[in-house]
Order: structure tokens, then sequence, then C-alpha cells
């Protein structure tokens, strides 16, 4: 049996970016294996929402306790360093070897590196570590009941108070709110007129008793959505992210992740979940022609998204190239599930296939049906592209 | 300077050489016979090697580049001329004569023929090839042509037949899934242009989100083909290899999609023979149907997903890294 290290050291390996990626890769999976016993338990995802996130914070704790959920992040937030690409490894070791349960943590890859990049540094020196532990989770305020697709209208408002900032406002479609620790929040410092200028992004603790968080059930069953109504909520100076009046700035750093290098990380969770479907019959029974497309497709999404992270990896990020990955990683996820249901039938609408998968991927199709709104509708992405790529 | 920096580069010189010379005279002007005699292992020969593709779709060259590139590996393999032999690409085949893809322009090459594991290779002389006057939707780049094959037979059991054959094989869905982005490149820059400039209600139409948002598709089906073809090229040779199989069914699949939309873009204008868009799109149905179907591809890949439920042929980010981040060996 290997001997594996408690914590993962990049460059420690024997030399280049790669081979140090494929030795963490390896050690992972040792790691795996030694500790089966344990995890195996927090592999599949529970179809009961709130099991499921309770499974999803187990797991980010068992990662950080062996040293995992540090890996590619700065040492500010209590990660042990390499990059991106070190956290697309662990993710990808992690999937294919059977977790599929990230939950809220999915969430690291879409926030974590915009507060790293803009939050106050002791701030995040207390947020980050617990966001990577498993400790704390973020939720994401940014759409409004009147600005979602346009979200530059918003009017939460933040007023400058003695020492930081009043928030007074209504959020929607807010993930994770009701679970979670912090949220971030884009909201209006200043004078509407002045459009993405007067945006502030801050950093709110949910314990807030001025805070109420109205959990919105979903048409899947699932927990993550959730209403905030912020009622003079007061945070102090250090919870701004980013410069005041400079949040739109934030907010495209965020989407640059939640649209681009996130494929990556979703991609693996949805590889992860179609050999669950393959394995259960979807190979033998789908017809290979849709089969073969769909691969493919996933082929094509994956090299997108190697491009993303490597651009990240270079500080080379671009907001059009993100689009692409977006729209592409939206197609995967349409594509499986719409084969799913076409491929099982009955067996799937009602709920025949054996233990726990039929109400797992009845879930995972209706959550499918919302993959082309969140985090920009299709039709915001192809405004993207037309502007920024084709200069329309 | 990493070798990937210099595709760009690449694919600029032979645009403009194709530009001036849309022909073989081109190829020579680009050094292209020159890069074929080295490896293509080597990442700065296939990174210019396969730019020259790229261009040659913008540019709508018609050069037997695509039945070059074919050609070497068994040219290597049995010690043939490399300057006079060019591959044929075999439609069907009886016992005794094969119809065959060739180049639009075949000079006095001698044609190179793989009928297949069990029929074996073919090398057919000038004088014995029969134009068969099929209509090609692409007569600049290719036509068919009938050539005896019952005679001039190379050994076909050999193990570098088989390992010129994969080679081959994968060297030319590479080559045309290049060839397919440059020519959906070009399909964008048509698609765009007459967008800026075509006026209808007062306003040009690239005003109207419904032609913006057919355009951005097209785009993005087009963006898929570079990252994927980008991958693919990475890693061509290694054993994290992606099939480039793959890369030319996409690539097809795409490239026609984007024409399709781009059609509908370009209203009338589109249709006449005066405006570019019909050879375009010529090229791209021509390359979908060549070397491989994106069809049978399809289909095929169903049957590599093993036995963990693992679809095979995955990129594999390491190796995507190690070949990104190489440092390039020479100066462009």
């Amino acid at each position: 049996m290997s001997v594996i290290s408690a914590v993962w050291i990049p460059g420690q390996g024997a030399g280049s970016v790669a081979d140090d990626l494929r030795d963490l890769d390896r050690r992972l999976d040792g790691w795996i294996d030694e500790h089966e016993a344990a995890l195996d338990g927090l592999r599949d995802p529970d179809p009961d929402p709130l099991r499921q996130i309770e499974k999803s914070r187990q797991l980010q704790r068992a990662l950080h306790e062996g040293g995992w959920a540090q890996c590619g992040w700065p040492e500010i937030v209590g990660g042990t360093g390499g990059s991106i690409l070190h956290r697309a490894v662990v993710c990808e070791r992690l999937t294919r070897r059977g977790f599929v349960t990230f939950g809220m943590f999915e969430h690291l890859e879409v926030l974590l590196p915009a507060l790293i990049r803009f939050g106050a540094p002791d701030f995040v020196a207390t947020a980050g570590p617990e966001f990577l532990s498993g400790r704390g989770s973020w939720a994401q305020g940014f759409s409004e009941p009147d600005a979602g697709s346009d979200l530059i209208s918003l009017r939460t408002t933040a007023r400058r108070v003695d020492g930081g900032f009043r928030i007074d406002g209504r959020k929607i479609w807010t993930s994770w709110a009701a679970h979670a620790t912090r949220c971030l929040v884009l909201a209006r410092t200043g004078n509407p007129e002045a459009r993405h200028r007067s945006l502030t992004m801050l950093a709110v603790d949910l314990d807030d008793p001025r805070i109420e968080v109205l959990p919105i059930r979903q048409a899947n069953g699932g927990a993550e959505l959730a209403e905030v109504v912020f009622d003079g909520v007061v945070v102090g100076s250090d919870r701004v992210v980013g410069d005041v009046d400079g949040g739109w700035a934030v907010a495209l750093e965020v989407l640059l992740h939640e649209r681009g290098t996130f494929t990556w990380f979703r991609l693996c969770v949805l590889l992860g979940r179609m050999r669950r479907l393959l394995k259960a019959g979807l190979r033998e029974r789908a017809d290979p022609r849709a089969l073969g497309e769909l691969i493919a497709d996933v082929v094509s999404a994956r090299s997108a998204a190697v491009d993303a992270l490597l651009d990240a990896a270079r500080n080379e990020e671009s907001l059009a190239r993100a689009s692409v990955c977006k729209l592409q990683l939206s197609q995967v996820e349409q594509g499986l599930y719409d084969l799913a249901v076409s491929t099982f039938g009955p067996d799937l609408t009602l709920g025949l296939l054996g233990g726990p998968l039929a109400e797992l991927t009845q879930q995972e199709f209706q959550f499918s049906r919302i993959v082309t709104l969140y985090g920009g509708s299709t039709q915001m992405q192809l405004d993207a592209i037309a502007r920024q790529v084709l200069g329309l | 300077v990493t070798t990937e920096s210099h595709f760009e580069e690449f694919v600029s010189s032979a645009a403009e050489a194709f530009g001036r010379d849309p022909g073989d005279g081109s190829l020579a002007g680009v050094g292209f016979d020159d890069l074929l005699d080295e490896s293509l292992d080597d990442a700065y020969v296939r990174s210019a090697v396969f730019a020259t593709f790229v261009a040659h779709g913008r540019r709508l060259g018609r050069s037997s580049a695509l039945f070059r590139l074919i050609a070497r590996p068994y040219v290597n393999a049995y010690g043939l001329d490399e300057r006079r032999t060019v591959a044929g690409l075999a439609l069907r085949h009886t016992g005794v004569t094969a119809q065959v893809a060739v180049p639009a322009y075949l000079g006095e090459s001698d044609l190179l023929v793989d009928l297949g594991e069990s029929a074996g290779v073919v090398v057919v002389e000038p004088a014995d090839v029969e134009p068969v006057g099929a209509a090609s939707l692409d007569p600049d780049l290719v036509q068919v042509v009938e050539v005896p094959v019952g005679k001039s037979r190379l050994a076909s059991g050999a193990a570098e037949a088989a390992a010129a054959r994969v080679l081959a094989h994968s060297a030319g869905c590479l080559a045309a899934a290049m060839e397919l982005l440059g020519a959906g490149q070009a399909v964008m820059s048509l698609g765009v242009e007459h967008a800026r400039s075509r006026e209808q209600f007062g306003r040009p139409i690239a005003e109207f989100q419904a032609v913006r948002h057919l355009l951005a598709q097209a785009s993005l089906n087009v963006q898929s083909i570079d990252h994927l073809c980008r991958a693919t090229l990475r890693t061509m040779g290694s054993i994290d290899a992606l099939p480039s199989d793959i890369a030319k069914a996409v690539a097809g699949r795409n490239a026609r999609r984007a024409a399709d939309s781009v059609c509908q873009v370009l209203g009338g204008t589109g249709f006449t023979w005066e405006h570019p868009f019909h050879g375009l799109q010529r090229r791209i149905l021509v390359l979908d149907s060549l070397v491989i179907g994106s069809e049978s591809v399809l289909a095929e890949l169903a049957r590599t997903v093993e036995g963990a439920g693992d679809p095979a042929n995955l990129p594999s980010l390491p190796a995507q890294a190690e070949a990104a981040f190489a440092s390039s060996r020479r100066s462009a």
C-alpha cells in the first residue's frame, strides 16, 4: 500500500505541470482506496434534498481532513497552493470514483476566485477557510424580481452608514440561501442612472436577524433556491468586495467562472451521472447514433473547458469564450437527460428503474431544463457572442 | 513562446500564400512537402502542417495537400517517391477496378490507394487513371476516377502497412477537420459582413436579434470545432491522443450547421453564383463526406463506452496542459 501524505503540496512531483497533476491524481486515488469504508456512503446523491445537502457537507469535510479540498487554492484561504488545474484534477478523480454529491460546494469554483481577487484580505482569510472546510458556504445574491437577464437594473440598495453600509431590498433565485452561512450581494450604492457604475458587491452573513430567507419550492423537488429579503441589514466596510461602485467588475469575475471554468467541474459531475446511467442500461438500450452524438458533444464541450482552464491558468480568460463553454455545457446537460428519457421511457417517468435512480434522474431531468437560464440565459450568451466575438 | 502560440501565424502565412495561388504551387511556397519529410510527432511540425489546412479552408485552396498528407505514411513504409505520390481515397471497389476520390489536378502523380486490410494497397500509374466524369460538388478540390486494382499491389500484411493505415487515417481526419474549421470561419466572415452592410427597415439587419442569434449560434458551432481541433492536435501521437475522427465528425456536423445558419442570413444573395458562399458550402459538404463520414463515426462512438460506463477518449487534462505549456524548440 502506498504511503499517502496528509496534505498534498504542489510541485513535489517530478517537475513539469503535467507530472505534478498526475502525481496529485494518483495520490488522491490512493487516498480514496484507503478510506473506502468511510467515504462510500458519500458517493451517490440522495433524492431527499436536505439529506443530500448534509451529505455534500460531510464530503467537503472529509476532503478537507484529507487535505484535498485545499489543493489548488492560495494560502490566504488556507490552501496549499497550485492552480485551478489542480482543482480540476481533484474534481475529475472524485467524480470518476463515483462522488457526485458536491451540492453547494460546486459554488466554490464560481465564487471563491472572485472573493480571493477582490475581497478584503482579513475577511478572505476568515471566510475562505470556512468555505473550503465545509464549516461555511456561500449563496449568490444577484438576480431580483425585476432584474433577471437585465441584471444592471437591480434595485437593492446599500446606503453608507457609520462604518459600513445598510442594505435594503429583495433578491430572488438566490442559490443555497436557506443552507449557506454567507451571501455575496450585488447592491446599488449610487444613482441608478449610473447603471453598472453605481453597483457594489458586499459579503453578508445570512444569520443576520434582519434577513428573511424564503425558500422556493422547486419543480424538481430541490431546495437550493430562495428569495432573500434584506430589511436594514448593516455590514462593515470590510465586507465590501472590490471597490465601492466597482461591483460590476466583481460580478463579471464571478460570471467568468460560472460560465467558463466551471464548465469543467460541472462536466465532471455530469460524466459521473452519465456513467451511472450507462451502467444502469443506457449503454445497451440507447440508440447508438444518439448516444454517439452525446459523447461527441461531451468531448467537444470538454475541449472547450480545457481551453478555459488553460486560459485561467495563464490569466487570459475572456467572457466571450466563457459563453461558448456555457452554451456547450447546457447542450450536454440537456442532451444527456433527453437521451435518458427517450431511452428509458416509462421505466424512468413512472419510476421503475432500480433503487433511487429513477427519482434522481427525474429530478436531474427537470433541473436540466433550467441550465439554459441560470448564469445568464442562452439568449444572453448568444447576445454576448454576437457583440463580443462577432463585433455586431 | 509555446508551439501553440505559433499556430495562428502559420495559418496567416499559409492563407496569404493560398490567396496568391490556391493550387499546389503554394504548397511549395509554405514548404509543405519539406514539413512532411519530418515527423508529425514533433509538435512544431504538426502545428505548421495542420495550420496549412485551416488556411486551405479559409481560402478555398485547390491543392492536393490532403491527398499528399494521407499518402505520406505509406510512402515512408514502402519507400516510394514522395514527390510523385498522392493518395486516392477508395469509395468502392471490385477485385478488378476501384472508384477513387483524387485531387482535382492529379498531374503526373502516382496514385496510392488503400483498399482496406484484406484487399491491401495498390499503386496506380497516371496512364491507368480514368476520369469517370462524375459531378463533384467541389471540382476544385476533388474528382472521382476509376483505376485498375488487379495489379501492382503492395504487401499488405506487414506491420508497417497497418501502422501506416492508422497514421494516414488519423492525419487525414484531423486535416479535414482543420479545413472544415477554416471554411467555417470563412462562412462566418461572409455572414457577419453581410449582416453589417445589408439594410432593411432602415437599419442594418445585424441590429435584429433574430439575425444576431443565428450568427452567434453559427459562431458557437465554429468555435466548438476550434477547441476540439486544438485538443486533438495537442496530444496527437501520444498515449493520451484523442481519436481525430471525433474531431472530423464534429467538424463536419458543425460546419454544415454554421453554413445553414449563414445561408439564411445571406438571403437571396447567398443563392447567386457570384457570391462566394456556395463555394464554401460545397467545400464543407464534400469534406464532411470525405475520409470518413460523420454518421459512421457517431454511431461507432457509442461502442467505445467501456464496461465501467466510461466513454473512452476524453481529453486528459494533464496531457493537454503538458502540450499547451511545452515551449517551442524552434522559432517561427
